[in-house]
């Protein structure tokens, strides 16, 4: 009975708010009630309007995708080829963006870049200009800098992860064989590399392809994405018709990218022999090595530094000022009609993620358990990619969904706070699964044989053999769902009432007030926030085991 | 003139001299073996030769040339890695045709180049396999079409059988060197396993810690050991040191469980402190036996304190006052079992037509 309704469970929760409401969302693309005479889809694809956002949104991925390469593989080079002191700090460091929420990058772009922003008034002192100098508030190039800097450690990670294990002896068995070092590169390692690179390019192009957050917050409407478009027509038209039949279109997209995702991620599984990666780092250090390497650190340092620009600027703020901004941040005493009780919102946010984080961890746990139990090959590769799903539909999708769905009493969800809970689960949960079933897997079987033999009950061995040794990926898992909770949008964006704000949403929201006051809460708050997920992050990084929780 | 001439090669890793002062020279057609414990510098000594190493100082010179400016892939020499090291982005024939395409050759050459080695090494129909599909022996046989297929001028084997199952190997070391033999390469084939030099070589390099201990054929390194290490490390078991005594009419040796008479067909070296007895040449009787032989000369009184099965003899270990020994006992007909057992006592003969002393 109790394995029976622990099976259920994320089955009536995987039907009831991802299978459920994605069909809702179908259902609407093709309702034609509104009294128009065609469908929302023949709309949509006739109407240049939207031809033009899907296009743009297209080849806008595609050049930040091509950007990501050009600023991860260099990096990826170093750190699968080179020693040096450092090196695991400056890793950890590539990884930052990954893990940093959309509207925090934003804002660290905005103070570093913006018109108000550090390097312009910089320069401005510098030159004595009048006018800032680099104006590239609300255009396409801003958009393309934040993008890549949010890609390219995807790019390092997955390809450098690859490039350490290929075997040295490879190369040398090649050059024996007479091939000189171009034909080692082209005929060896890069074939090895080449399902690395594209898979992490993939990615990269997904991730842009759906891009929220940032365009929102740093392009506005006349760049707007898919994404963005949806949820201008959903929040502020009302055509949700229209809204869900981008939503498919949409979709249909970033399910074609998974599937070649997953299918270059196959054919690189075989190829590696894992060795120890000390075999790869060159020995010797020659001048030339050593320029390379100090240009590599430099590259890294001035692709986070919107982060450090975010921090600076904040600690700025607190040592010019009399009266600490922190401080009052805290204090409600403003009688506003926008203003939002910053501590609130704070409180808020850490509930929703420790919500968040209960669901997903018993959800993920159990569903890999589920994948992991199964004899049958095929069959668990099937329910493992129709658990990962969710991973595909973006954040402004699910919201929509949501509303679509269960906005009928008594299951009218809308606005309250649990469904903000369920939809950071569903979206937390496929990381969880990433990080605890190859934990699963990795448990010798007779592990629990022993045990079983030596006379413990089934409880017994889940207790005593298990748990103990799934432990680390828990927590790994528990962190990512935390940090995907705390600094998710778009989602929140659509669902939350005003008392139920988060600190992304409330940073949106201060970003959309006149007045520097506001201005200093968003910074305060984004600071607060990337501080969050970087102690979460420390937590991962500390805990990972080899290539759990990794993508 | 020696077709490959190494003379005082060095190479150090951290002050360590991996490989020191190293020399020796391979003639055209040969098998050399480099024989050694793990850490001995075989490998890397292989590993210069190949080019994938600087070296230190010293010279390599293969056919009047000095190779130490020239690169790895310009040496046009074969390497059959440890690990493998197939490409595993390419099938078979892909793997096998690499060498041959960095020559330019033409498709056709290639092709049937490639389904020769392919019948060579027994493999004629997994051209289009999969590298990753195939067993361990097939992957060997697959990296030495690899290595031979550019007709290397020297073909090197790095421990290439040392994954695979001990029955398996066995048919491989022969099947490896009747291919080598039969196209005439000269070749250097590390490995740590003393029966695998000693049934491939021609001659055999014998290591320790970076030097040669010594060189020579299969059966000279085995039967005359210049030291305890090379006994030792060709599988002797009973070296008893102590001291040569030559008087009038036989020599004889002094040791810790008392004197050995030795056999006057055999030369000793009169400065000699050690002597190797073969475990064949220690025959065990019981008291009532012994009564009856003739000649007490070298007869011993010993306690039995193991016996073990192996193949075809058994191993007696037997203790002569404090010293160990090993005594094999071949039965006469199959079946028979040895009358002595664990605990008992008995009497020691040996046989001084099997000792030899260094």
């Amino acid at each position: 009975m109790l394995r029976i309704s622990l099976t259920l469970l994320p089955l009536i929760f995987f039907i009831a708010f991802f299978a459920y409401p994605l069909f809702k969302i179908l259902i609407y693309s093709f309702d034609s009630s509104e009294d128009i005479a065609i469908y929302p889809f023949a709309k949509i694809l006739t109407d240049p309007y939207y031809l033009g956002r899907i296009w743009f949104t297209t080849w806008q991925a595609f050049l930040s995708m091509i950007l990501a390469l050009l600023a991860g593989l260099p990096i990826a080079y170093i750190f699968s080829k080179y020693e040096f002191t450092g090196k695991s700090f400056l890793q950890a460091l590539t990884t930052v963006p990954f893990v940093m929420p959309t509207i925090v990058v934003a804002m660290g772009f905005i103070t570093l870049f913006g018109n108000d922003g550090i390097l312009n008034t910089g320069l401005s002192k510098l030159l004595n200009l009048d006018e800032p100098l680099i104006k590239i508030n609300n255009s396409l190039t801003m958009i393309l800098i934040a993008h890549t800097f949010y890609n390219y450690s995807i790019i390092v990670r997955i390809v450098s992860s690859i490039w350490t294990n290929i075997d040295p002896e490879l190369e040398r068995a090649g050059s024996i064989l007479g091939a000189n070092k171009f034909h080692v590169f082209t005929k060896i390692t890069l074939p090895m590399l080449l399902p690395a690179i594209i898979s992490s390019a993939l990615l990269a192009f997904t991730f842009s392809f759906s891009s929220f957050g940032v365009i929102l917050v740093l392009a506005g409407p006349k760049f707007a994405t898919i994404e963005v478009s949806i949820y201008q027509l959903a929040v502020k038209l009302m055509d949700l018709p229209s809204a869900s039949t981008l939503c498919i279109i949409q979709i249909i997209f970033t399910y074609s990218f998974m599937i070649l995702y997953s299918n270059m991620q196959n054919r690189y599984s075989n190829w590696i022999n894992i060795r120890p990666s000390k075999n790869t780092y060159k020995v010797k250090k020659n001048r030339s090595d050593k320029i390379f390497i100090i240009l590599g650190v430099i590259y890294i340092l001035i692709l986070i530094s919107p982060l450090i620009a975010l921090i600076a600027r904040t600690l700025s703020f607190e040592i010019g000022n009399t009266q600490s901004h922190v401080s009052e941040l805290f204090s409600n005493q403003k009688g506003s009609y926008f203003y939002l009780n910053p501590i609130a919102t704070i409180i808020n946010s850490f509930k929703f993620a420790l919500g968040t984080l209960f669901i997903s961890i018993i959800l993920g746990t159990i569903s890999s358990y589920l994948v992991a139990n199964r004899t049958n090959r095929a069959k668990n590769h099937l329910i493992d990619a129709l658990l990962m799903l969710p991973l595909g539909v973006s954040s402004i999708a699910l919201g929509l969904g949501y509303i679509l769905a269960w906005n009928t009493p008594p299951f009218d969800l809308r606005g309250s706070w649990i469904i903000i809970i369920i939809a950071h689960s569903l979206i937390a949960y496929p990381f969880v699964m990433r990080s605890v079933l190859p934990a699963i897997q990795q448990i010798n079987p007779n592990l629990r044989e022993v045990a079983t033999l030596l006379g413990s009950s089934t409880k017994k061995v889940f207790y005593k053999i298990d748990l103990p040794l799934i432990t680390p990926s828990l927590i790994v898992g528990s962190t990512f769902a935390f940090a995907i909770s705390i600094g998710e949008f778009g989602a929140s964006l659509l669902l939350v009432k005003p008392e139920f704000t988060t600190m992304p949403v409330a940073i949106y929201r201060f970003l959309g007030l006149p007045g520097d006051e506001n201005l200093k809460n968003a910074l305060i708050m984004s600071s607060i926030l990337m501080c969050t997920v970087i102690i979460g992050f420390i937590c991962i990084e500390k805990l990972r085991y080899k290539n759990i929780g990794t993508f | 003139m020696s077709q490959l001439t190494i003379t005082d090669l060095t190479k150090s890793f951290n002050d360590d001299n991996v490989v020191d002062s190293i020399s020796f020279s391979v003639e055209k057609g040969e098998i050399v073996c480099l024989l050694g414990p793990s850490g001995c510098g075989k490998t890397t000594l292989l590993r210069l030769i190949a080019g994938l190493e600087q070296l230190d100082s010293g010279k390599i010179i293969f056919e009047d040339n000095d190779l130490s400016k020239t690169p790895a892939s310009k040496r046009n020499f074969g390497l059959m890695f440890q690990n493998l090291s197939l490409f595993p982005h390419m099938n078979v024939f892909e793997n096998i045709a690499f060498g041959l395409k960095m020559k330019n050759l033409s498709n056709q050459h290639i092709d049937t180049q490639v389904s020769n080695l392919l019948a060579m090494v027994g493999l004629k129909d997994y051209s289009k396999r999969d590298v990753n599909q195939l067993s361990g022996g097939q992957q060997q046989r697959i990296a030495l079409a690899r290595a031979i297929a550019p007709s290397p001028t020297l073909l090197m084997l790095d421990e290439p059988l040392g994954s695979l199952d001990s029955n398996l190997r066995n048919s491989l070391q022969i099947q490896i060197r009747d291919i080598v033999k039969k196209i005439g390469v000269t070749s250097i084939y590390v490995t740590h396993d003393r029966n695998e030099a000693l049934s491939i070589a021609d001659k055999i390099v014998l290591m320790n810690n970076g030097k040669i201990i010594q060189i020579g054929t299969p059966n000279e390194v085995f039967q005359s050991p210049v030291n305890i290490f090379a006994a030792k490390f060709l599988g002797h078991q009973n070296i008893i040191s102590g001291q040569l005594q030559s008087d009038s009419n036989n020599i004889s040796f002094d040791c810790e469980f008392g004197k050995v008479i030795l056999s006057n067909n055999i030369t000793y070296d009169l400065a000699a402190n050690s002597i190797i007895i073969d475990t064949r040449g220690i025959s065990l009787f019981t008291k009532n036996e012994a009564d009856n032989i003739e000649s007490t000369d070298n007869l011993y009184e010993c306690k039995i304190i193991g016996k073990s099965f192996k193949e075809r003899a058994y191993e007696f270990k037997i203790q002569v006052n404090s010293q160990t020994l090993i005594a094999s006992f071949q039965p006469n007909y199959w079946g028979e079992t040895p009358a002595l057992d664990i605990g008992q006592k008995a009497y020691a003969k040996i046989n001084s037509e099997f000792i030899y002393g260094f």
